[in-house]
């Protein structure tokens, strides 16, 4: 060593330099890499203009997403194709597409962000525990997200849906129940190898309560992976209440749930009149596609040593 | 351990495969030189040609006496024959049976047609068991017997529970159904327990063939997939969710007003093609003569293209949203349930929705049927009505109720129609469905308030509907799902099942029926159509008023 002077120099000099500059936590860091990210940049722009689509929904159409204009204008409003009048056409029932495909944005992000802070607020305590105390407790929470893990995914969901009338909450509670497994699994981990750090020693030591060191000590450090996981996680749940409600167990009509308009419009598919069932699947695409393009991105940002 | 089973698993499934893909060449190698066959055929005048035809389901039964459904329907109409028929308009007409009489509607007296054969050979030619003999009123005897047996388990055979000593035979009482005698042997009588008109009309309906006993007894349950009879077209081959095949019956009694031999076709080959986009691109590509069912989307192009050949009429038949009059909000709230029917644009929602093909319904009652009434008091379209009588029923703030239906396209897309004429008027309606099974099942057992249901004619009498879907006797599974009880509507309609005077029966129906539109436990929609679309060089097929699936191909031919 001692006969590479560059080497030192160097050394030396990112110590000066981080000197000069100001403490940065781990999520200006983080941040600061995301913003780096060109992909990743591309994603979180894709959900920010559809979140604002959905919270402005009725300053950005005129046309109110249930009504049938059948009634009122005539076969002349059925299924009309993209115009300067309706830009994503109109349905069979003459309901303006765009319309629908804006306010249907409103239940997919609901579902996807509220299902997912359910297996939120369901995995991250369940994972810390196991991963904490370990044993037996470790052992019958590991067993039970195997068991979760082992169920078709689609059929439990439909099997708790089908059961139970349909309803927004539903939706949210059953996705939210099955979807907690994965991550209380990274949870879990995460705990394991924190709860082996110095300062956690050192909170033991000082006679915290297991309760103030899993929530003061543990918990923040393992925050990251979580937010990584449940962001991933929202694009995958966007998607199944998309395949659910194709499959009619999901959101009623008339709802404007982007699933359920693809199947009705599949059915005029081959007849020529595609937009009923391509614009609302562009629109899950692109969310979806938001989604995980930030949820890989926060991933390199936060945890720059899996990118390594 | 576990790798070693893993291994064996492998090897089985990898045996399977290609098991499984020398089948699928061997069939692949078959099919070649039967089109070549066919092509070989030549035609004569009308005589020639296999009809090939579009179907949507596989049918479930080939065997009359189990099918309950209309895809069973249309395959053994051409297998098998009654002894009374209908013609394309929904008379009845002689089959089996050149005439019949009775006195007195209790005692029947048919007189059978003489040289009517079954089946020589099925299945490529191997010889039946019966040797092709002619049917005399033996066979019918047996027949009937047969098929009210309780160890047959044949689900129509209720249809029948008028017939003299029904109920003693079922319970074995007696071994033989005593109703069903034979004088001669071209002449059978019947006797009821009451007399009961419609009677005729229900010997029409398609589970009640002559069947040959030899070949019954030869197969047992394997009937089903062996089946013989009298009719145009002979057994040949059923390939699972694939296809039906069928022959012409050399031997077969009809002719034509020339005197020329019927059927004329060669062969029929019924094609199973689940998806009506597929079916509608194959009918286009030339590979069919016939389809069954054009969807909502491409029926404006069907009629465009094919003009006279895709062919269209009302069907006896009617497709309503119950009310269960014995549950809430429903239960002796009479005015509720007649805004349900005047907040409803039936004719837009045809219209726009359906493409028109049907035809509104003011009552039970489907046009064509006997004692159908043109001047019954029906509801109208008038929203401003319906929100008067919402507030007099005590929902001045609307009311939300939910509509069970059974999963499928057609009937969401008219659910989603009404819901929206029903939000107009201050009732928020919303739509639940269930698979047909579990929909049929809670509906029967009386637990949802509203669903929807259809109702397709059996035997073309009022008795049909009013009787087994609206008398106080048959509520629940039996067909009153409404569980709708009216003393002075049982009155009519068990009056008018022992009337013989036609004209009497007509008056007691009418009467009957306009108590149900005024009591309205059902929301009236609609009545069906049916329809049909062959190539335009079919010819000699007529589009029957009891539906599609009840054509029968004997004087169908291919002028081509």
């Amino acid at each position: 060593m001692e006969t590479r002077p560059d080497l030192q120099k160097e050394t030396t000099v990112t110590k000066t330099k981080n000197k000069k500059r100001e403490g940065r936590s781990l999520w200006m860091d983080g941040w600061i890499r995301l913003k780096k990210n060109k992909l990743a940049m591309f994603g979180l722009y894709l959900v920010i203009i559809i979140v604002l689509a959905a919270l402005f929904a009725p300053f950005i159409t005129k046309y109110d997403p249930y009504t049938q204009l059948i009634w009122t204008e005539g076969r002349a409003a059925q299924l009309s194709p993209p115009s300067a009048k309706h830009w994503f056409g109109t349905d069979v029932y003459g309901r303006d597409i765009f319309t629908r495909v804006i306010y249907g944005a409103r239940i997919s992000l609901q579902i996807g962000i509220a299902s997912v802070l359910i297996s939120v607020l369901i995995g991250v305590p369940l994972g810390a525990i196991a991963g904490y105390y370990g044993g037996l407790v470790d052992d019958v929470i590991s067993w039970l997200i195997n068991v979760i893990f082992a169920f078709p995914f689609l059929l439990f969901v439909l099997a708790i849906v089908a059961y139970l009338p349909p309803s927004l909450i539903i939706m949210y509670v059953a996705i939210g129940v099955v979807n907690w497994a994965s991550i209380a699994r990274v949870v879990r981990g995460q705990v394991l190898s924190v709860k082996e750090k110095e300062y956690v020693e050192a909170a033991n030591a000082l006679g915290s309560s297991d309760f103030r060191v899993i929530f003061k000590h543990i918990l923040p450090n393992v925050l990251a992976p979580v937010i990584v996981q449940a962001t991933l996680r929202v694009g995958n749940v966007i998607m199944l209440e998309a395949a659910l409600s194709f499959l009619g167990f999901g959101v009623q009509p008339p709802e404007p749930s982007w699933g359920y308009m693809i199947n009705q419009g599949r059915q005029f598919l081959l007849a020529g009149k595609w937009w009923w069932s391509v614009f609302p699947g562009i629109a899950i695409m692109m969310l979806v596609l938001g989604f995980n393009l930030l949820g890989d991105g926060l991933r390199d940002a936060l945890d720059p040593r899996l990118k390594q | 351990m576990l790798k070693r089973i893993l291994a064996v698993i492998l090897v089985l499934m990898l045996v399977a495969g290609v098991l499984a893909g020398c089948g699928g060449g061997q069939q692949a190698t078959e099919e070649p030189a039967k089109e070549e066959q066919q092509v070989a055929e030549k035609k004569d005048g009308k005589y020639g040609g296999i009809f090939r035809k579009a179907i949507g389901a596989n049918p479930p039964h080939l065997d009359p006496v189990h099918a309950t459904d209309t895809t069973s329907a249309m395959i053994i109409y051409q297998i098998f024959e009654t002894l009374v028929g209908l013609d394309s308009e929904g008379n009845l007409v002689p089959l089996l049976a050149e005439s019949w009489e009775s006195e007195d509607g209790k005692t029947f007296t048919f007189h059978l047609r003489k040289g009517v054969r079954f089946h020589k050979t099925i299945e490529g030619g191997t010889p039946t068991a019966n040797g092709g003999r002619e049917v005399t009123a033996d066979d019918w005897v047996w027949t009937f017997n047969y098929i009210c047996d309780p160890e047959t388990k044949s689900p129509r055979a209720y249809f029948l529970d008028m017939i003299k000593g029904y109920k003693d035979y079922r319970e074995g009482k007696v071994d033989h159904l005593p109703g069903v005698r034979k004088i001669d042997d071209y002449t059978l009588e019947i006797e009821l327990e009451y007399p009961y008109t419609p009677f005729i009309s229900v010997l029409a309906y398609n589970a009640f063939n002559v069947l040959p006993k030899e070949d019954v007894e030869k197969w047992g349950d394997e009937f089903n997939f062996h089946p013989v009879g009298t009719g145009p077209f002979k057994f040949e081959e059923w390939v699972q969710d694939e296809k039906v095949v069928l022959s012409r019956n050399e031997n077969y009694w009809m002719k034509d007003e020339e005197g020329n031999q019927l059927p004329y076709l060669d062969g029929i080959e019924f094609r199973v093609i689940v998806d009506h986009t597929v079916r509608w691109t194959e009918f286009n590509m030339g590979n069919f003569d016939g389809m069954q069912e054009v969807d909502d989307p491409y029926y404006h192009e069907a009629k465009e293209k094919y003009g006279d050949s895709f062919q269209e009429r009302p069907m006896m038949g009617t497709y309503y949203y119950g009310m269960n009059v014995e549950l809430e909000p429903w239960k002796g709230n009479k005015k509720l349930r007649q805004a349900m029917n005047y907040a409803i644009d039936r004719e837009a929602m045809i219209d726009l929705v359906k493409n028109g093909r049907a035809t509104p319904a003011k009552g039970v009652l489907p046009p064509g049927m006997f004692a159908y009434n043109p001047d019954l008091k029906g509801y109208s379209y008038d929203p401003e009505k319906a929100k008067e009588l919402l507030k007099e029923a005590g929902y001045p703030d609307g009311i939300n109720i939910t509509l069970q239906y059974n999963t499928s396209d057609g009937h969401k897309r008219i659910a989603e129609a009404l819901q929206q004429q029903y939000k107009a008027v201050g009732i928020n309606m919303d739509i639940k469905n269930v698979d047909w099974g579990a929909h049929l099942d809670s509906v029967e057992r009386s637990e949802v308030p509203l669903f929807r249901m259809g109702w397709v004619v059996d035997y073309p009498d009022p008795d049909n509907f009013l009787y087994v879907l609206l008398h106080s006797d048959n509520r629940g599974p039996q067909g009153n799902y409404t569980r709708f009880s009216n003393p002075k509507f049982d009155e009519l309609t068990a009056k008018a099942r022992v009337e013989t005077d036609q004209e009497i029966r007509k008056k007691l129906y009418q009467e009957a029926e306009q108590i149900v539109v005024e009591e309205a436990p059902w929301v009236f929609i609609y009545h069906y159509t049916t329809h049909v679309l062959n190539q335009p060089y079919v010819k000699g097929y007529k589009l029957p008023s009891f539906g599609e699936y009840s054509a029968k191909y004997t004087k169908v031919w291919l002028d081509k």
